[in-house]
């Protein structure tokens, strides 16, 4: 067993069809989480970004 | 003799190929995304 050559057996244990929109679920929610936290530090608030350029 | 997930060695290839592609443009989206922001705002 090694990887990544053996990657593919992950699928022998997971069903994509039951696992994959969950998995998606858990990258958006992460995705969400990290863009919250990198607006809410200020120096990379891209949505306020114009006003703090002035 | 059945996988724990139903799955064939060859559907959990053929599914794994699909899977590495659609991750490869994901991490390459996300790449370009920190270059700019990079460019942009330069963290180091």
């Amino acid at each position: 067993m090694a990887n990544p050559q053996d990657d593919w057996k992950i699928w022998l244990v997971i069903n994509p069809a039951k696992a994959l929109v969950p998995i998606w679920i858990a990258v958006l929610a992460t995705v969400v989480v990290i863009h919250v936290a990198v607006i809410g530090g200020g120096k990379y608030n891209f949505l306020a970004a114009p006003a703090a350029a002035k | 003799m059945a996988s724990l997930s139903g799955l064939t060695e060859d559907q959990a290839k053929e599914f794994h190929e699909q899977f590495k592609t659609t991750f490869s443009a994901f991490v390459a989206v996300a790449a370009v995304a920190h270059l700019l922001v990079l460019a942009w705002r330069p963290w180091f």
